[in-house]
């Protein structure tokens, strides 16, 4: 599988790409090709990312002796563009993404030993403890705790909007473990067993009906001390290390393409495409839509050449996001009676759910650093800091 | 930081940039908007010595043939700077259909390149079409050639001009080449909100040479599509210009005026309000360098979708900019003596002259249509 992963970096890119496709054709499950309103969760996670560990094409960021592809920022671009393209429902995998590079960058031999393979063969999936009732945004007003006491930390606090917590196993968090003057510092990272004692969790339904996070309360769960990642106090640098061009992908196009592609089914489906309103809606989002795809390739160049600047990715995101979101809004206005619709409806030949496109469209200007704070974060380098 | 530029254009960038500090000012602008004229022949020669008037022209004609890229980079800083000298219709859009031409425009092409001619393109004919459809001015007879119809808004029109345009002769699409001053040519003149001329032409039996015709048939619609493509990217570089340009002013703005005891940029409003518009910004630079790459690897048939999407974002940024820099400069901004008047007034005259932005999306959409039937 090593040597497999490794001829796929030598490969030339386009070469690549076929073999890519080709595999996915052969492989990907018909019942998950539902890109927008499916994410895998639990066992069909589990599944999906064994079966690209079992084929060689686990883990495109990760360097080659952690078990992953270790493939140029190019091939990881081509990667996700295929997989986007196939219609490939979304997957979290947070372990891979997530704590991964952070482990790679941060981690002890040991910890690397432990818990990188079981992430890589896909056994394992992760959760981010970061969002705290009372820290969202302003992350740094975390309020959990982690008090040493002999060989371990006791953990004691909340931890909210968890995505998979019920299907995960393991949880890398964010605790105070010192008061200090910035609130930045006293904050250190953790590995923990969400089996331990003291662990409870309570499901939380979202406005797209699924239950995909929950809040999780730590009752003084023990955490044993080696479980602590990097130094004590340094887990707001160690939270950073992902940070960099991986938040490319977040700036991606894909799924406004995919709700582009709802909004002409429906367009068609409901013979409304040529009124006026229909046609005008149409050709500015489409216009939209093509030249955020312009932008994004001409960033991902831009980081392949190392020149990309971090707000340029803060800029994609919001690009990408909102005009997600103005295109499932645009579907909806041009639906009538069907945009009231609770569940997945007949709409000509096709079945849409379109409440659902709609509200799933919602949290991305939320999550990964909601909207206004990346707004913050290009207008600091555009004006400076606010006085 | 994602915008690249080889070699040559950085070299044309660091020129046109001191063209623009020595040669040329925004008094100087004021001047020639309030002329009546709006022309100034003296620029027009320094630049044509730095190059610029033939920088498309293939080396055979006498240019400097250097391609679609270095054009682009000059049109964006003439944008900034609001440099109006009629670079965009005459060294991008008649060059283009003069190097088509070969020999038959070579005697105007030298002319063109030495900066002493201007060549006035005249291919629109409907107050919001850039040219790019089939002509209704007749070009008509055997060995007399008469030509009759009309055409309107030319841009960089200079008095004197000779005038290249497109008309049907028989079932072909035609280029030909008219002296303004021709019997039967009518002119009227509009002062645009760039402080540039445009002419309507009226055409009644002129009388043309068969010399006079650079290119017909396939040629001449290919030449026509080139043409009106190089010359809308170069139109979108400029406004791309210009929307950095506004941006830039409106930033040293907020920095810089103070209310309740604080810099404007300290405000989030403003302060997101700003990174909007960068981000329109980012958008229209991305676009207009999307289609030109697709023209150069694709040619006319698979950028067009591209290049209509160009306008259309370039367009809408630089009105957005124009207006959104009067808002952020508050009463100062609607005053004549600020600057940034002088930019929204050129973003009306520029983000119009190849048709207006809702129908530009709209060619855009219906591109995308067919290509993709097509493509099935």
């Amino acid at each position: 599988m090593l040597e497999k992963s490794f001829d796929r970096n030598a490969m030339s890119d386009e070469a690549f790409r076929q073999e890519f496709r080709a595999w996915l054709q052969t492989n990907y499950p018909e019942e998950w090709r539902r890109p927008i309103v499916l994410r895998l969760q639990d066992e069909d996670e589990r599944r999906w990312l064994r079966m690209l560990h079992e084929h060689g094409w686990r883990l495109p960021t990760w360097p080659k002796e952690h078990g992953g592809m270790g493939l140029s920022l190019a091939k990881q671009l081509i990667y996700h563009e295929e997989l986007e393209r196939h219609g490939a429902a979304r997957a979290l995998d947070s372990g891979g993404v997530l704590l991964g590079p952070v482990l790679i960058k941060y981690g002890t031999p040991e910890q690397q030993a432990r818990f990188l393979p079981e992430i890589a063969r896909g056994e394992v999936l992760w959760a981010q403890g970061y969002s705290e009732p009372n820290a969202g945004s302003d992350l740094a007003s975390l309020r959990t705790t982690a008090v040493r006491d002999g060989d371990h930390y006791i953990i004691n606090g909340t931890k909210i909007w968890t995505t998979m917590v019920m299907f995960s196993k393991r949880m890398f968090l964010l605790a105070r473990t010192s008061q200090e003057q910035r609130k930045q510092q006293g904050i250190s990272f953790f590995l923990l067993d969400l089996d331990s004692p003291g662990i409870s969790i309570r499901p939380i339904q979202n406005l797209a009906g699924d239950t995909e996070f929950g809040q999780v309360f730590f009752d003084n769960v023990r955490v044993p001390a080696e479980n602590l990642v990097h130094r004590e106090g340094q887990g707001w640098n160690v939270a950073k290390a992902l940070l960099g061009d991986e938040r490319i992908f977040t700036g991606s196009p894909s799924l406004s393409q995919h709700a582009f592609r709802i909004f002409e089914r429906i367009a068609t489906a409901l013979g409304v495409s040529d009124y006026p309103a229909t046609a005008a809606l149409h050709a500015s989002l489409y216009c939209e839509l093509h030249d955020l795809q312009a932008l994004y390739a001409a960033v991902s160049d831009a980081a392949i050449r190392g020149t990309a600047s971090p707000e340029s990715m803060s800029m994609l995101k919001i690009l990408a996001t909102e005009l997600f979101q103005r295109i499932s809004d645009a579907t909806l206005q041009i639906a009538g009676s069907y945009a009231g619709v609770w569940n997945e409806c007949e709409i000509g030949s096709q079945f849409e759910d379109l409440r659902k496109v709609f509200m799933i469209a919602r949290p991305a200007s939320i999550y990964g650093g909601a909207n206004e704070i990346q707004r913050d974060i290009i207008a600091r380098s555009i004006l400076g800091k606010a006085a | 930081m994602w915008r690249t530029e080889d070699d040559i254009q950085r070299m044309l960038r660091n020129s046109a940039e001191d063209f623009a500090a020595s040669e040329h000012s925004l008094e100087r602008f004021r001047k020639l908007r309030a002329s009546e004229t709006g022309f100034d022949p003296d620029a027009w020669k320094a630049m044509a010595q730095l190059g610029w008037t033939g920088i498309l022209l293939p080396e055979e004609l006498g240019g400097a043939g250097l391609g679609l890229g270095p054009a682009l980079t000059l049109a964006e800083i003439f944008g900034r700077n609001l440099i109006t000298e009629p670079f965009v219709p005459s060294a991008i859009i008649s060059a283009t259909i003069l190097g088509c031409a070969g020999t038959r425009g070579k005697v105007l092409a030298e002319r063109l390149i030495e900066g002493r001619v201007t060549i006035c393109p005249a291919f629109q004919e409907k107050h919001d079409d850039a040219g790019f459809v089939q002509p209704e001015c007749k070009l008509e007879g055997d060995s007399a050639l008469v030509l009759n119809g009309t055409k309107i808004f030319a841009p960089g029109w200079v008095r004197g001009s000779p005038v290249l345009l497109s008309a049907i002769m028989g079932d072909q699409v035609v280029v030909i080449l008219v002296a303004s001053g021709a019997e039967g040519v009518s002119i009227v003149e509009r002062k645009m909100s760039d402080g540039t001329l445009s002419a309507d032409f009226r055409f009644s039996g002129v009388k043309v040479n068969h010399d006079e015709i650079l290119l017909a048939g396939r040629e001449a619609a290919m030449a026509i599509q080139l043409a009106l493509a190089r010359g809308s990217l170069a139109l979108a570089a400029q406004m791309e210009g210009l929307a950095k340009k506004l941006h830039e002013m409106t930033v040293d703005y907020l920095q810089q005026r103070e209310q309740f005891g604080k810099p404007l940029a300290s405000f989030q409003v403003l302060r997101h309000a700003i990174v909007d518009l960068h981000m329109q910004i980012e958008l229209a630079g991305a676009s207009w360098r999307h289609a030109a790459s697709q023209l150069e690897g694709g040619g006319f048939e698979a950028a067009e979708g591209a290049i209509y999407a160009a306008l259309a974002r370039c367009g809408q940024t630089a009105l957005l900019l124009g207006k959104s820099a009067i808002q952020y400069h508050g009463a100062f901004g609607y005053t004549e003596d600020a600057d940034i008047g002088l930019y929204s007034n050129a973003a009306l005259r520029w983000a119009s002259q190849f048709g207006s932005p809702a129908g530009q999306q709209g060619a855009a959409l219906s591109w995308y249509k067919n290509w993709s039937r097509a493509d099935a």
